[in-house]
C-alpha cells in the first residue's frame, strides 16, 4: 500500500512542479502588490469562487485525456441546473432537484458521447452544436427566466461549513481524489489513456474504445451538472444564462495544468487543481488591484498562451 | 554497342547515410534512352532511398546524378526535379481528390494568361492532348474530380501529370499492386507507348512476369550496393532471384523443423471460405499447434488484410473461422483477445503501440485483469509483471520508460511482450521485424518460435522478406491478390525457392 502511494505521489509532483511553481510566483507577486490578498477570507473567497471551475474542469480533463474535447459543458450547467430548479421550486424536495439535476447532466454527457462515440461525428462540432442545443433548450424550458423561489436549505448546504471547510472546498476535494484514484489505479482510468494516446492501438488491444469515449463525456455531464448545483446554491436560482464561457475555463485549467488539446493521453487531476486555482487566484488578484475586465481577459490570454509555450517546450526536451 | 548508346540518367557514386545506416554506398548506375528498366531488391536494399535522391526528396552525400549530359546540383527540392523531367508514381498516389483532373495535371505548373490568371482553356486543352497519347481522353473528363476515379484512371492521370512536364525519366514504384491482370496488361501497353516516346522508365516491382514482360534490363540492389545486372532478353528468373538473395547473412532457425504431419496434428486456427468481399474470396487454411507458420507475398498480397478480419479488427466478410476446433464468431479484438487470437501489427508508430505511454502501460494493456482486482490496478504487479518480460525480452529502459523514446528494436519488444501478456493460443506476427537491426530480429525470431512451442500455441509470421520467413517458420505459404500461391513445407524451405514462389515464377 506503501509503495503505492509513494510511486504516484513522486510522478504526480515531479509532473506538475512548474504549474506548481507559476501559482506561487503568482501568489507572491499579487502579495507584495496587496495587503488583503492573502488574508484567510480572501483564500477562502478564491477557493469558493474556483469551485463551479474546478468541478467542470474534472469531467473536461477526463475527456480531453481520452482525446476529445466538450465545449458544451457551460450550456449543460444551465440546461441541468434548470431542471433541478424547476423540480425543486414545484415539489420543494431538495434532494429530488439534486437527482434529477444529475441526472440531466448524465444523458446530455450521454448524447455528446453517443454522437462521437458511435457516430464518429467529430467531438469540437458535436459540442458546439450541442454547446447551442442545450442553452436554446434551457431558454425554452425557463421562458427565458431565472427560476427563482427555490427551497433556502440548498444555499444553506452549498453555501454552507463543515468542520470549518467550505461545503465547496468538501466538494472540491471528494471529486478530485474520487477521479485521482479513478484515473489512475482502475482499469476503466488507465484505457482513457490509452484510448487518448493512440485510438487504433487500443481498438487492437481489445480495449472498447466506444464505450470509453462515451463514458469520458458522460462523466463531463454529470461534472457539469454537478457545478451547476453549486452555481445553483449560490445564486439561490436556476439561471439559462448560467455557465456562458465556463468551458473554456475548463479547457485553461487542464491545458495549464498539463493535459494537451493535440494528442490525448495526457493529463492528471492534480494539474488540473492547480490550474483551475490559478485562474480563480489570477482573476482574483486582479480584481483586487482593480484592473478593469478587459485587461483580465488579455492577462488570461497570455497566461493560456504561456501554458501552451511550455507544454511544447517540454514535448521538445523529451 | 555501350558507346553507341545515349544515356539520359546516370548515378556516379551515390553515398547516403542516415545516423547507424549507410543506406547507399557508392551506387552507379545508367539508364538509356527509351529504356524500360526493372529496379529490384528486398526491404531496405536502398532502392527507395535512391529514388528519393533521384526525386529531390533526399539529399545525397556524395556522388553525382546526371541527367541528359547535366549534372545535377548537390542540393535540389522536388519541385526542381519535375521540372528537370523526373516524375516519381508512388504506390499511394499524390494526387489531390478534391481538384479536377486538369488542376491535378497542372499543378504548380498551371497555364497563364494576363499576367497571373490562370488559363483554364488552355489547362483543358492540354489536358485533353496529353490524355489522348495515352488513349484515355475518352475516358477521362479533364474538368471532372480525381477523387472518384477508380484506381487505373487515377494511374493515367498520375502518367498525364508527368507528360505534361516533358518528363524524361518515368519511375514507377510496384505500379500494378492494386490493379487487375486485365488492368495491367493495359498500363503495359502505356508504358511501351512511352517507351516508344523515348521516356526512360525505372520499374520497380518483384512479379517477375511482368518485368520479363515489359524491361529491358534489370538492375538489383542489395543493402544499399548494386548487386548486378542483366539484360532480360538473355536472362531467366532465376538469374535475378540469385542476384536478389545473394549472400545475404542467413539467420540461424531456433530449434529444428520437421514437416508436419497434418492428419495427426492438431489444428489450433481454421479458416474454411473466408472472404473480403473483394479479393479474398474463398481462403482455406489452417495453422497446427506448435508451428510457426509464414505468410509470404508482395504488396498487395492481402496477407495483412486476410489476418487483420480473422482477428476481429476489421469485419469478416463471409466464411468461418475455428479455434481449436470450436467455431467462434469474433466481431471485435477484444472478443479475438478472449477467443485467444492476438493481432500485432505491422506498422507500430500507427496502431501498434500507445507511444506516449509507459511501457507498462503498454504491456498490460491487452490484459489488464492479470494486474487488477475488481477493476482496481495493483501498480506492483503491473511493475512486475512488465519487469518480467523486460528482462525476458531484453528491453532496453525500465518499467516507467515511455515508450517514444526507445529505439524501433525495443519498441517492437514492447510490443511483443503486450501480446505475449494477453494469453493468446494463437499470434499473428505481421513485419515482427520491419526496421530492426540485425541482432534484435534474431532475438525476437527466438521468441516467436519459442512462443509457438509452447503447449496449444501457434503462430503465424507475415513477412516480405524471404530471409526472415525461413529463419522463423516451419511451413510457408505465398499468397498473392488474396490467394494461395504456393505451400512450402519444412524441407522445401529455402531462400531461393520463396523467393521464386513470391516472384510468381513458381506456384499457381
Amino acid at each position: 500500500m506503501e509503495a503505492k502511494s509513494r510511486f504516484s505521489l513522486k510522478k504526480l509532483m515531479a509532473g506538475n512542479l512548474g504549474t506548481l511553481m507559476g501559482l506561487i510566483i503568482l501568489v507572491i507577486v499579487y502579495r507584495s502588490m496587496s495587503k488583503i490578498f492573502l488574508t484567510p477570507t480572501n483564500i477562502r473567497n478564491i477557493l469558493i469562487q474556483s469551485g463551479t471551475n474546478a468541478v467542470i474542469a474534472v469531467g473536461m480533463t477526463i475527456v480531453v485525456i481520452s482525446g476529445n474535447i466538450d465545449i458544451s459543458v457551460g450550456s449543460t450547467l444551465a440546461l441541468s441546473s434548470c431542471i433541478g430548479a424547476r423540480i425543486m421550486v414545484s415539489t420543494g424536495n431538495v434532494p429530488l432537484g439534486i437527482l434529477a439535476a444529475l441526472a440531466a447532466g448524465l444523458i446530455l454527457g450521454c448524447f455528446n458521447g453517443f454522437l462521437v462515440a458511435y457516430l464518429g461525428f467529430a467531438p469540437f462540432i458535436v459540442t458546439l452544436s450541442d454547446m447551442w442545443l442545450f442553452r436554446g433548450m434551457a431558454y425554452l424550458y425557463t421562458g427565458g427566466q431565472a427560476v427563482t423561489g427555490l427551497p433556502s436549505n440548498l444555499s444553506a448546504l452549498v453555501l454552507g461549513s463543515l468542520l470549518g471547510i467550505p461545503n465547496i472546498v468538501w466538494l472540491i476535494i471528494v471529486v478530485y481524489v474520487l477521479s485521482y484514484i479513478v484515473l489512475q489505479f482502475t482499469t476503466i482510468g488507465r484505457k482513457v489513456f490509452a484510448v487518448g494516446d493512440n485510438k487504433e492501438s487500443a481498438r487492437l488491444s481489445g480495449i472498447p474504445v466506444k464505450k470509453v469515449t462515451l463514458m469520458a463525456f458522460v462523466v463531463s455531464g454529470f461534472c457539469a451538472s454537478l457545478s451547476g448545483i453549486v452555481y445553483m446554491g449560490r445564486l439561490n436560482s436556476g439561471q439559462p444564462i448560467a455557465g456562458q464561457s465556463y468551458e473554456m475555463y475548463a479547457i485553461a485549467a487542464a491545458v495549464i495544468g498539463g493535459a494537451s488539446l493535440t494528442q490525448g493521453g495526457i493529463g492528471n487531476m492534480l494539474g488540473t487543481l492547480i490550474g483551475a486555482i490559478f485562474i480563480s487566484v489570477l482573476q482574483n488578484g486582479l480584481t483586487i488591484l482593480n484592473v478593469n475586465t478587459y485587461w483580465q481577459q488579455v492577462f488570461m490570454g497570455i497566461v493560456l498562451l504561456l501554458a501552451v509555450a511550455l507544454d511544447k517546450a517540454r514535448k521538445s526536451l523529451r | 554497342m555501350e558507346n553507341s548508346m545515349n544515356y539520359i540518367l546516370e548515378f556516379k557514386n551515390i553515398t547516403k547515410e542516415f545516423p547507424g545506416v549507410k543506406a547507399l554506398d557508392q551506387v552507379s548506375m545508367r539508364f538509356a534512352k527509351g529504356e524500360v528498366v526493372a529496379l529490384l531488391g528486398e526491404n531496405g536494399a536502398g532502392k527507395s532511398t535512391l529514388m528519393k535522391v533521384l526525386s529531390g526528396a533526399y539529399t545525397r552525400d556524395s556522388g553525382d546524378v546526371i541527367l541528359d549530359g547535366k549534372a545535377l546540383p548537390k542540393q535540389y527540392s522536388t519541385l526542381d526535379a519535375r521540372d528537370f523531367g523526373i516524375a516519381i508514381i508512388y504506390q499511394e498516389l499524390s494526387l489531390l481528390s478534391e481538384l479536377t483532373v486538369m488542376e491535378n495535371v497542372y499543378i504548380s505548373h498551371e497555364p497563364r494568361k494576363i499576367g497571373t490568371l490562370i488559363d483554364f482553356k488552355k489547362m483543358y486543352d492540354d489536358t485533353k492532348t496529353q490524355l489522348a497519347k495515352l488513349e484515355a481522353d475518352q475516358i477521362i473528363n479533364p474538368k471532372g474530380k480525381v477523387g472518384p476515379l477508380p484506381l487505373p484512371q487515377k494511374q493515367m492521370v498520375e502518367i498525364a501529370k508527368a507528360l505534361a512536364l516533358d518528363c524524361k525519366v518515368l519511375v514507377m514504384d510496384e505500379p500494378t499492386t492494386s490493379l487487375t491482370n486485365e488492368e495491367a496488361e493495359h498500363l503495359f501497353g502505356i508504358i511501351r507507348t512511352l517507351q516508344k516516346a523515348g521516356i526512360t522508365i525505372i520499374y520497380i516491382s518483384h512479379r517477375m512476369n511482368e518485368i520479363f514482360e515489359i524491361c529491358d534490363r534489370a538492375i538489383v540492389m542489395r543493402d544499399g550496393k548494386v548487386a548486378g545486372e542483366c539484360i532480360i532478353a538473355d536472362s531467366t528468373p532465376d538469374d535475378i532471384i540469385q542476384l536478389m538473395s545473394g549472400s545475404v547473412l542467413q539467420e540461424d532457425l531456433v530449434g529444428t523443423r520437421t514437416r508436419r504431419d497434418k492428419e495427426n496434428s492438431t489444428p489450433v486456427l481454421e479458416l474454411e471460405h473466408v472472404t473480403d468481399g473483394g479479393f479474398i474470396e474463398d481462403m482455406n487454411l489452417t495453422v497446427y499447434e506448435g508451428e510457426v507458420l509464414g505468410i509470404g507475398g508482395l504488396v498487395g498480397a492481402k496477407r495483412t488484410e486476410l489476418m487483420r478480419m480473422v482477428c476481429g479488427v476489421d469485419p469478416l466478410v463471409g466464411g468461418n473461422v475455428k479455434i481449436h476446433g470450436k467455431p467462434v464468431h469474433i466481431t471485435n479484438t477484444s472478443q479475438a483477445i478472449e477467443n485467444g487470437i492476438g493481432y500485432l501489427s505491422e506498422n507500430r508508430k500507427e496502431d501498434g503501440l500507445s507511444l506516449g505511454l509507459s511501457i507498462e502501460e503498454n504491456t498490460i494493456q491487452c490484459d489488464m485483469s492479470a494486474a487488477a482486482s475488481k477493476g482496481f490496478i495493483n501498480w506492483r504487479k503491473v511493475h512486475r509483471i512488465s519487469d518480467g518480460y523486460i528482462q525476458k525480452l531484453k528491453t532496453k529502459g525500465t518499467s516507467s520508460t515511455k515508450v517514444v523514446n526507445l529505439s524501433g528494436g525495443n519498441q517492437q519488444k514492447v510490443a511483443i511482450a503486450k501480446w505475449l501478456h494477453a494469453g493468446c493460443d494463437l499470434l499473428v506476427f505481421d513485419e515482427p521485424t520491419r526496421g530492426i537491426d540485425v541482432m534484435a530480429k534474431a532475438e525476437i525470431h527466438r521468441l516467436i518460435r519459442n512462443f509457438a512451442s509452447e503447449k496449444g500455441k501457434a503462430a503465424v509470421v507475415i513477412s516480405s522478406e524471404a530471409n526472415e520467413l525461413v529463419a522463423v517458420s516451419d511451413r510457408v505459404i505465398i499468397m498473392n491478390k488474396g490467394h494461395i500461391t504456393g505451400e512450402l513445407e519444412a524441407e522445401e524451405l529455402d531462400q531461393n525457392h520463396v523467393m521464386q514462389y513470391i516472384t510468381n515464377t513458381k506456384g499457381r
